[in-house]
């Protein structure tokens, strides 16, 4: 495809824990089109940071990763991430490929000025001739991304700023080198509404201003349906629905993407119970024979016990993986 | 609901020092009063003050001015031995049910832990019996009684919490972010949990929280609180439908919507100042 930037193919993702490998992320396709925001929704424990994880490399040693990570670079070569070798895959972290990690407390260097902790991807990636260079260019991004008197901030540690100041901080260490796709792994997770808006809506700008793809991890429907173009839903591994937005949140088709949004508390209905999803999250490493939400869904089968469901195409990019989509389309 | 007052605060102050002989007022002259049976709700940004003043009003900290009343008492001048008796009508679920909950206990010890405390049970019998009456009014099941925390999950330890706050029949229960850490189908779980129990029960609920959707949903009343004072106070009706001040507007208009639900309003890129 043309105006594909990365495509993940049969992707799986497992973990060594106590001999056994435990599969976390279990076969998924996603595509990334070119300047689009594509979320990635789904409940803590899915595998949505790990898929995320896994196109950086960034997964622990214990990790084994199968199936295909493929990049589509602007001069029309196809790359497997995969199977890159680690300082290639480096040098493609930060120019090519931007991230934002949930904490902005925890991922910034406390010893360090954050002006220089931005400078730094410049200077390792060698985009800029001398520090003088690399400042003036982190001055004016740290102004871009809406830090009040750039100059004197360049000077500040991160314990002197706020959560939002922090992540704003963030956004500008993962945009610096203009890179092509921007990894957010739940960015306002940890901060309050009125910053989240804000910085959505900073993201949303830059991703406008350099022509950037985005994979917006969240497990936050809200945020989706502000920022993202199309979303994929996860549940234990797999994809369970995959549509343009509007298109999810008129004619959700999967039982767990309904649940899923009938259990967001809404102002202006008010409701005596919330509806929820029954049961708990299933644990790690109990694989089901059948479809992963059998056991929580309300518009079980009795071969969705013993069959897994695949992906059908419910017309118009909508995508799901149930049996029993057809019944439930209202 | 009735009109009596469970609880107020009469022109409370609260002040930390800042080092350089400065300091900062985290809660400035709030006077709220909190009927018997209600849900109120604290709203505002992080560092507005709402943990704070709920310390305050359950007297975790000491106000520099300003006087608590609980149930007619004046609490904020009782100290020592004259305030346990009111300790036991006041309890708290924590924001991070991982961290709240000892790891090395099981979970029995844990929600008998306050009944061995007061004495409430006679014998050890009478404690389980009680104990496993909690566990069935969270929805818990009675087996995971000499399980540890760590083998449960982050909605279930919130349960446990829960069981653990109204051990001894509370008549306020102070919820500070107690969704907040949850996922959404988990956090609707305990949302219709706290809600039942507060109707089952009678308990008078404060709830703070930064999340305006999920306080639309428990609250009856709301308090919306900025840079330590309190700027708006209304019925969950009427805060949402019609908010009189700028920045409970401000507020209201951050809230992400999923599509179709109401028209985007521009929250604006500039930050708001403390």
């Amino acid at each position: 495809m043309k105006d594909t930037l990365l495509e993940l193919k049969d992707l799986t993702v497992s973990v060594r824990q106590e001999k056994k490998e435990i599969p976390i992320v279990k076969g998924v396709d996603i595509v990334i089109p070119k300047g689009q925001i594509v979320g990635l929704v789904g409940e803590s424990g899915c595998g949505k940071s790990m898929t995320a994880r896994s196109i950086m490399g960034l997964l622990p040693p214990s990790a084994g990763v199968s199936g295909q990570i493929l990049w589509h670079d602007t001069d029309g070569t196809v790359t497997d991430l995969t199977g890159l070798r680690e300082n290639k895959l480096r040098k493609m972290c930060g120019p090519k490929i931007g991230m934002i990690f949930q904490e902005p407390m925890t991922s910034l260097n406390p010893m360090m000025r954050i002006g220089d902790q931005v400078a730094e991807v410049l200077l390792i990636h060698k985009l800029v001739k001398n520090r003088a260079e690399a400042a003036e260019k982190v001055i004016r991004l740290l102004g871009e991304v809406g830090i009040s008197d750039p100059g004197l901030r360049y000077r500040s540690y991160p314990h002197e700023l706020s959560g939002g100041m922090r992540q704003r901080v963030m956004i500008a260490m993962a945009v610096i080198c203009e890179p092509d796709l921007l990894i957010a792994d739940e960015p306002t997770t940890a901060l309050d509404v009125t910053v989240e808006a804000q910085i959505l809506k900073l993201i949303r700008r830059m991703c406008g201003s350099y022509h950037m793809s985005a994979i917006m991890i969240t497990h936050n429907m809200g945020v989706v349906s502000e920022i993202c173009d199309s979303v994929y839903v996860m549940y234990m591994g797999r994809i369970m629905e995959r549509a343009a937005v509007s298109q999810l949140f008129e004619r959700p088709l999967h039982p767990y993407t309904k649940g899923l949004l009938s259990s967001i508390p809404r102002i202006g209905a008010n409701p005596e119970y919330l509806e929820t999803i029954p049961g708990n999250i299933p644990e790690l490493g109990k694989e089901a024979v059948g479809c992963d939400f059998c056991i929580r869904c309300s518009e079980d089968e009795h071969r969705c016990f013993f069959e897994h469901p695949q992906e059908e195409d419910a017309g118009e990019g909508h995508f799901v993986s149930c049996f029993s989509w057809k019944r439930g389309e209202r | 609901m009735s009109e009596q007052i469970l609880l107020s605060a009469d022109k409370v102050t609260k002040s930390f020092p800042l080092g350089n002989r400065k300091r900062h007022i985290a809660v400035n002259n709030v006077s709220l009063e909190m009927y018997r049976g209600e849900t109120l709700a604290l709203v505002g940004e992080s560092g507005c003050g709402k943990s704070t003043l709920a310390k305050l009003l359950m007297r975790l900290t000491d106000a520099d001015s300003g006087r608590v009343f609980f149930d007619g008492t004046d609490i904020s001048a009782l100290s020592g031995r004259a305030l346990r008796p009111y300790r036991r009508k006041m309890q708290m679920v924590f924001q991070d049910p991982a961290s709240s909950l000892n790891p090395r206990m099981n979970i029995r010890d844990i929600i008998a832990e306050p009944l061995e405390v007061w004495h409430i049970c006679k014998s050890r019998k009478e404690t389980d019996e009680r104990v496993k009456e909690l566990l069935d009014l969270v929805e818990l099941k009675e087996s995971y009684l000499s399980r540890f925390p760590h083998q449960f999950s982050g909605g279930q330890k919130q349960r446990i919490g829960i069981a653990r706050a109204l051990a001894l029949n509370p008549d306020l229960l102070v919820c500070d972010e107690s969704v907040s850490a949850l996922d959404v189908s988990v956090q609707a779980q305990i949302l219709n949990l706290l809600k039942r129990l507060k109707k089952d029960l009678g308990l008078s609920c404060l709830f703070i929280s930064h999340d305006l959707s999920v306080v639309n949903f428990i609250a009856d009343r709301v308090c919306v609180m900025r840079a330590g004072e309190i700027c708006e106070t209304g019925d969950v009706s009427a805060i949402y439908s019609s908010p009189t001040h700028d920045y409970t507007k401000y507020l209201l208009s951050s809230i992400p919507r999923t599509r179709g639900m109401g028209n985007q309003v521009d929250p604006g890129d500039g930050v708001m100042g403390s």
